[in-house]
């Protein structure tokens, strides 16, 4: 009788199953000694362990103390990655750098920190060459907000670059103008850096007081949005409307909870409006995966669902801690209930400069002494 | 040795080799095609689904114990979320028929990449195989509820490793997180008609050892899978901003399936060492749990007073 070649498989397989099966059995009887002998000398009131080698060798990357997800460490260099459409990100740095490069030249968003500033130039002048339009000057900065992380490298790419200027315009800046290229930011962030006495070299050379503002650059609408009071008071966002590429600054951290800068005026609340803006300024794909690219103040990019999740997560936390504070709980009181403690080996830390019991301070700070425990925007 | 003879010979060795590396590639094992879950294995989890706070044979941590009893299903009707699929953790475990296929170098016939679609929500994974040449997405880059595949064949298993997953659930309806740090290593083969694929799931932040699920497939001779428009909907009205969520007194575990074997509460936290069997006999050291109707009072106390307070008229 003729077999086919898929019956001969199967009769294989099938054969190959029985011997598998056996050497199966005869593990499964060795396995259930060892747990009986292991359930004797355990019974009684001791709940049973998992033992060290249950699974082999660890499929799991973090056992061997390996992060895939970590940020690249070691060569210290700036690298740029094309993250969509003009825009690229730079990598490498303490915080995110946003560059679009085109026929008008280059528009840089957030300059990193003053040490890696001259990396960070070198790399963007290279990108500008290789990558950019007619125009390779640095045309425009833009701070999402005031902190040392985000407008290191104000003086030194400002320097490097130029702007546009004519007519009636060319005398007051001639005299009063910083040369270079302009550096954008919101008008409570200058306040501030002066009140501070920051260097002046690293403010910002335009304000305004806006809450949305449009502009095209290299051929695409630049959308630029101020949340009033997220981290600081002088937050902005950044969409870059053709590319659908959304630069959120520091509303958006996806190496853990969001920085809220209580001194330079951030809340919680306020942070929980501009997570919601960000998730209405983005456009997701097909089955809410992909679509427009969110550029966070540190770490991965993320899309539309992340921020999302991250904002849920957030918005439990500050129910949470409105809810103790609305019982007359201290501040004390609030951090040994460890609002924060589902999430907090995500998102947390222990030690650096933000850490959780900071991040549970500025919560609770910034919330009513008896207020909504649900939070919602009419709030 | 005469000339014809010794061509022979070489012949004769050419085709044992080609014979023997012929047998190496045949040991891929044919996995495309249509297949069918096995429906009565564990399928109380991924349909209806347990009870909150059922969590037993489940290596979870306290955090992912806390960051659950916070969990209200409404969370599924957030307009953004309605339309997740499930992931990649996820989805071959459930209910979903499955489609294999895949795709070879038309010079080399090698597989390039073997994708995988599941008909809920239409899940669509990509595994990329060596002969690919595909460039892994630096840490840097964006998560996808499916993450990004990478497999390689080891005799006649497909083993698969996946990474930048977003974050999404261990057991949707009970609100088990898995973080985007999550990753899973799979181990698919076939015994004839079935087809058995091994998930480890390993996550740092919420599972103190893997997660290691089997599932079983069988093959269908012929199949198709219907598209899967989605569209948002206001199923649930809820302010704009506003998160569904329990409050911390609402952490009590009422589940009815255990009051009703009369299975402790205790076991089901869950937690790694409910994974083993002796855990049966520690559990006869637990202490009886209290009435059901008590327990069921006390959930609509807890709810009474969430809803007072969502009104503004508790505190």
């Amino acid at each position: 009788m003729h077999t086919f070649s898929s019956e001969r498989g199967a009769a294989r397989a099938g054969s190959r199953a029985s011997r598998r099966a056996w050497w199966a059995g005869l593990g499964l009887v060795a396995a259930s000694l060892t747990v009986a002998v292991a359930g004797q000398q355990r019974a009684g009131g001791t709940p049973p362990q998992a033992p060290e080698s249950a699974f082999g060798a660890p499929v799991n990357l973090y056992a061997r103390g390996a992060d895939p997800y970590a940020p690249p460490q070691g060569d210290g260099e700036i690298h740029p990655w094309h993250a969509r459409g003009r825009v690229w990100l730079m990598v490498g740095g303490e915080s995110n750098v946003t560059v679009q490069v085109g026929d008008n030249g280059v528009y840089v968003v957030d300059t990193g920190t003053q040490a890696m500033a001259p990396k960070l130039l070198a790399q963007i002048q290279r990108l500008a060459r290789e990558q950019g339009g007619a125009h390779k000057a640095i045309r425009m900065v833009i701070n999402t907000n005031g902190r040392a992380d985000h407008i290191g490298g104000n003086e030194i790419i400002r320097k490097a670059g130029s702007q546009i200027i004519s007519g009636e315009e060319r005398g007051p800046q001639a005299n009063f103008g910083t040369p270079g290229a302009e550096v954008f930011a919101h008008e409570k962030v200058l306040e501030r850096l002066v009140a501070e006495g920051v260097n002046s070299e690293l403010w910002p050379t335009d304000l305004e007081g806006f809450e949305s503002d449009s502009r095209r650059f290299n051929g695409e609408a630049v959308e630029i949005y101020h949340p009033r009071s997220a981290n600081t008071d002088g937050q902005l966002i950044v969409l870059f409307r053709e590319s659908d590429v959304l630069v959120a600054g520091d509303v958006v951290d996806m190496t853990s909870y969001p920085l809220i800068d209580v001194a330079r005026g951030g809340t919680i609340d306020g942070l929980l409006v501009a997570l919601n803006k960000v998730i209405d300024m983005a456009v997701p794909d097909r089955q809410a995966d992909g679509g427009t690219l969110i550029v966070p103040g540190h770490g991965r990019l993320a899309t539309q669902t992340d921020v999302v999740l991250y904002k849920n997560t957030l918005t439990i936390i500050r129910n949470l801690v409105q809810y103790y504070k609305n019982q007359g709980k201290t501040l004390e009181e609030v951090l040994a209930l460890k609002p924060s403690e589902g999430y907090d080996q995500r998102w947390g830390r222990t030690s650096g400069p933000w850490t959780t019991r900071d991040f549970i301070t500025a919560v609770y700070t910034t919330l009513p002494a008896n207020g909504p425990v649900f939070f919602s925007i009419a709030n | 040795m005469p000339i014809k003879s010794r061509l022979l010979r070489l012949a004769a060795a050419v085709i044992s080799v080609a014979a023997l590396l012929a047998v190496q590639l045949s040991a891929q094992s044919m996995i495309t095609g249509y297949w069918q879950p096995l429906g009565d294995q564990d399928s109380h989890n991924y349909a209806g689904g347990p009870d909150p706070g059922e969590f037993p044979g489940l290596p979870i941590t306290d955090a992912m114990r806390k960051a659950a009893s916070t969990y209200d299903e409404n969370e599924m009707m957030i307009r953004e979320l309605q339309c997740r699929p499930f992931s990649a953790t996820y989805g071959p475990r459930t209910l979903s028929t499955m489609r294999l296929w895949e795709t070879l170098d038309p010079v080399t016939q090698r597989q390039t990449k073997i994708e995988m679609w599941m008909a809920f929500a239409a899940q669509h994974r990509t595994i990329w195989m060596p002969d690919s040449g595909q460039t892994p997405p630096p840490a840097w880059a964006p998560h996808s509820w499916q993450g990004y595949s990478t497999g390689r064949w080891v005799g006649d298993e497909l083993w698969v490793h996946t990474s930048h997953l977003k974050e999404h659930y261990l057991q949707r309806s009970q609100g088990l997180i898995l973080s985007d740090r999550t990753t899973m290593d799979e181990r698919m083969f076939r015994y004839g008609d079935i087809l058995v694929n091994i998930m480890m799931i390993s996550d740092p932040a919420y599972l103190s050892q893997p997660f290691v699920y089997s599932k079983l497939y069988v093959h269908l001779p012929q199949g198709a899978m219907d598209p899967y428009p989605c569209q948002a909907y206001n199923h649930v009205p809820m302010p704009e901003g506003h998160v569904p969520m329990r409050l911390p007194f609402y952490t009590r575990v009422y589940n009815r399936t255990f009051m009703s074997h009369g299975i402790p509460l205790e076991a089901a936290r869950g937690g790694e060492q409910t994974m083993f069997p002796e855990y049966q006999d520690y559990m006869k050291t637990l202490p009886l749990n209290p009435p059901l109707e008590q327990i069921l009072e006390e959930r609509e106390r807890q709810q009474a007073e969430q809803d007072a307070i969502r009104q503004g008229t508790g505190r």
